[in-house]
């Protein structure tokens, strides 16, 4: 089966949709804000941020905060997954992460851009068989984790990963585009004729 | 910009500052983006050419003009197109243009050239790389456009009044820059002196077009003419590039606090250290008289027919008629007197003539405050909020910064009349009434007090980190964000309701146009208005022996 090329994008305007789709999906403008920094952080570390984010969106939408959102104490088991950007930016904001195994969360890649990691250490984020190794100033190891909701686990690494290149353009699959796009029209207010003439002030034809 | 030792006169407050009708009275000065570009070029001796010319006898081609610094070139790639004139229009919703052209980074192969003429002419629609910097489009002012070319076919030069009157041949309608449409990443020129600036490149792209405009219009006379002349070169300089600004334009300032912060710190320094100047030299009173002078000049040659404008203006002659006698009767070189002027300023002009007095100030210092253009950027990769904060303290920053939007009733429909909001329709950022239109599903957060004070509310009775309310209230958390970001960059935020039924969007557009270096702002309505840039500017091949900053007033 062949795929369409991947679009090439500045990360700019990947950061941008990314914000978008995440109000389009529900999430606040803070919180937009948050997923758009981490799809943009995980692009520039060669992972696809995007189609994890459109993962995330699809897996929660149409959920309340409430039901996403990890309590305070954060250990306790729970039936409903945690949706990633919710928890991620909690931990930034406490500054605090938790060791034990938690969740279930979605899409735990996009915790890794809140997390903040002292240097000369490095923290491994477990979720099943697979893990992935953070490291001080954003570095990453290891192939990205699935998007399926499981539970995780973090603890003290080893050894630090190599700092890696950082890609200065984002690749995007046109479908995953395609996804994001349809959460970030909800943000959008239809077009009426009323809003066309009003809205910006001006006409629409200028002959002088 | 280093702080230095103890200063008598301090910036100014910014709750002075960040009002709506003073950021709507701002003027261009020396740390505008366009006269920071020309004193580099001209500085690190800038080499320009046009490479290429490929534009038939309709007008329709394309062109290529280099700009060679010391260490980069980069390239305008101008497409000239025929456009049916019922499709010339300055609004986003436009899909046709007269040019079209991109900023590339470095000099262009065919290939390239190829690429952006099945891309540049459709602007949103297309799609430019990474080696591009900027996108933009220009239309034609017809009236001139079609004089000038007469005109010149004939053998005679243009109207010189009229020239005045319009005071470009082309409007640039947006230019976009830092990652648009795909274009290059701010963070992946940003290390580069020439670029470090904001808005450089697109300043630059400003720059080149109007030389191509002036090709253009020449070209087109001598098409229609074997008698054709070129423009005299006194009065080309009379032709700036104009520029249609919309309400777009407006959220920027709200949506990039702490690069608003960077440009009105660098300014409100630079207007501190002159006032702590103690004796100002002869020849520093000789260039602010005379800029004054010139300043005059433009308020008398600047014309609106907007209400709002023609007050403004009326305000600034009557102001600069009012300095020149209080200069006339100062001794400037006496000690303090900068600040005496400034504090007579404060206390007897309007808004226009104190911020054009603080523009004026700066003229004759550039060895003081030039150096201040290498603190105007901003890294604005979102903030991480401090979570540990305790919810009494954000109370407390809000009633240091929001103190005015505590005492607003925000369930009166004047103070809160107005939704900022983005049309499906080309993404057009648009401003709705609240009371007539149901559009508060797709309302952006561009009411920092309305917002701060929905917060205060909120935090009544709770108690513990901010974190743990966060958790809780993710409707908040961009609003902490911006909290905690203006309590160490006062100068980041409007300090004024930007909901208010009488609140007019062209305060915010000429706050940052001023950045820009434009000048006479024309509103068109309380949301849209025209500049020009560049007007009077030496061209390209006459930067090396011009004055960089002497072109930015009109001459005596």
């Amino acid at each position: 089966m062949s795929h369409p090329a991947p679009l090439d994008w500045s990360l700019g305007e990947l950061q941008v949709l990314a914000t978008k789709a995440a109000r389009g999906a529900g999430r606040s403008h803070g919180l937009g804000e948050e997923a758009g920094y981490a799809t943009r952080w995980l692009a520039a570390r060669g992972y696809d941020g995007a189609g994890l984010l459109a993962d995330l969106l699809e897996a929660t939408d149409g959920q309340t905060h409430d039901l996403i959102a990890p309590d305070e104490g954060l250990l306790a088991v729970r039936d409903a997954p945690i949706c990633s950007i919710v928890l991620g930016t909690y931990l930034s904001d406490t500054g605090h992460v938790p060791e034990g195994a938690f969740g279930p969360v979605h899409c735990p890649m996009l915790l890794l851009p809140f997390l903040e990691v002292a240097e000369g250490e490095a923290l491994r984020l477990t979720c099943g068989a697979a893990g992935i190794v953070l490291g001080a100033g954003g570095s990453v190891e290891g192939a990205a984790l699935p998007s399926a909701a499981a539970r995780i686990t973090f603890a003290p690494a080893s050894t630090p990963p190599p700092p890696g290149a950082r890609a200065a353009r984002a690749r995007v699959a046109p479908e995953i585009r395609d996804r994001l796009e349809r959460f970030a029209q909800r943000t959008y207010a239809p077009a009426t004729e009323d809003s066309r003439a009003r809205g910006a002030g001006a006409g629409t034809v200028d002959t002088d | 910009m280093k702080e230095p030792a103890p200063r008598e006169v301090p910036m100014r407050d910014p709750n002075v500052v960040m009002r709506l009708d003073r950021m709507g009275s701002f003027h261009q000065s020396r740390l505008s983006f366009m006269r920071i570009l020309l004193r580099r070029m001209k500085g690190d001796g800038w080499v320009f050419s046009r490479p290429e010319w490929e534009v038939d006898a309709r007008g329709v081609g394309h062109a290529v003009y280099r700009a060679a610094g010391p260490e980069r070139t980069y390239s305008l790639v101008a497409f000239a197109h025929d456009l049916p004139p019922d499709q010339r229009s300055d609004r986003v919703i436009a899909t046709a243009w007269d040019a079209t052209f991109a900023l590339f980074d470095g000099v262009p192969e065919a290939a390239d050239i190829d690429r952006l003429s099945r891309n540049v002419p459709f602007q949103e629609a297309g799609r430019v790389s990474g080696r591009e910097l900027t996108l933009s489009r220009a239309n034609r002012s017809v009236r001139l456009w079609d004089h000038v070319v007469d005109r010149l076919a004939m053998g005679r030069q243009p109207d010189a009044d009229l020239v005045d009157s319009v005071g470009y041949l082309m409007r640039t309608t947006a230019v976009y820059g830092s990652a648009k449409f795909g274009a290059a990443d701010r963070s992946a020129i940003e290390a580069r002196a020439e670029l470090n600036t904001p808005f450089q490149a697109e300043m630059l792209t400003v720059y080149l077009i109007r030389t191509f405009v002036m090709d253009l219009v020449e070209h087109m006379a001598r098409c229609r003419s074997a008698e054709a002349v070129a423009l005299d070169p006194a009065l080309r300089r009379r032709f700036g590039i104009g520029n249609s600004t919309g309400l777009g334009m407006a959220p920027f300032l709200m949506n990039h606090p702490r690069l608003i912060h960077q440009w009105i710190a660098a300014r409100e320094w630079a207007l501190a250290e002159v006032r702590n100047v103690a004796h100002a030299r002869a020849g520093e009173v000789a260039i602010l008289r005379r800029f004054a002078l010139r300043a005059r000049r433009n308020a008398c040659e600047w014309h609106s027919e907007h209400p709002i404008q023609r007050a403004k203006l009326a305000d600034l002659r009557a102001d600069m008629d009012l300095l020149l006698v209080k200069l006339d009767a100062t001794d400037l070189e006496a000690p303090h007197a900068l600040d005496a002027l400034w504090r007579w300023g404060e206390a007897h002009l309007s808004l226009e003539g104190q911020e054009q007095l603080a523009a004026l100030l700066l003229e004759p210092f550039g060895h003081l405050v030039d150096a201040a253009a290498g603190c105007m950027a901003a890294d604005e990769t979102p903030r991480r909020i401090d979570g540990q904060m305790d919810v009494a303290d954000l109370r407390g920053l809000i009633e240091r910064i929001h103190g005015d939007a505590l005492t607003i009733d925000w369930t009166c429909a004047t103070q809160n009349a107005r939704v900022w909001y983005t049309s499906a329709e080309k993404l057009e950022p648009r401003l709705g009434e609240r009371a007539e239109e149901n559009l508060d599903a797709y309302a952006n957060p561009l009411c920092p007090g309305f917002e701060a004070a929905r917060l205060h509310t909120a935090l009544e009775g709770e108690t513990g980190p901010v974190a743990a309310f966060l958790l809780r209230h993710p409707e908040h958390r961009h609003t902490v964000r911006r909290l905690q970001i203006v309590a160490d960059h006062p100068y980041a935020e409007v300090r004024d309701n930007t909901l208010h039924a009488d609140m007019a969007p062209i305060d915010l557009l000429r706050a940052k146009l001023s950045f820009f270096g434009a000048t006479r702002f024309d509103p068109r309505s309380d949301r849209w208005l025209r500049i020009t840039m560049f007007q009077n500017a030496p061209y390209p091949d006459e930067l090396a022996d011009a004055d960089p900053d002497g072109w930015s007033y009109p001459e005596l």
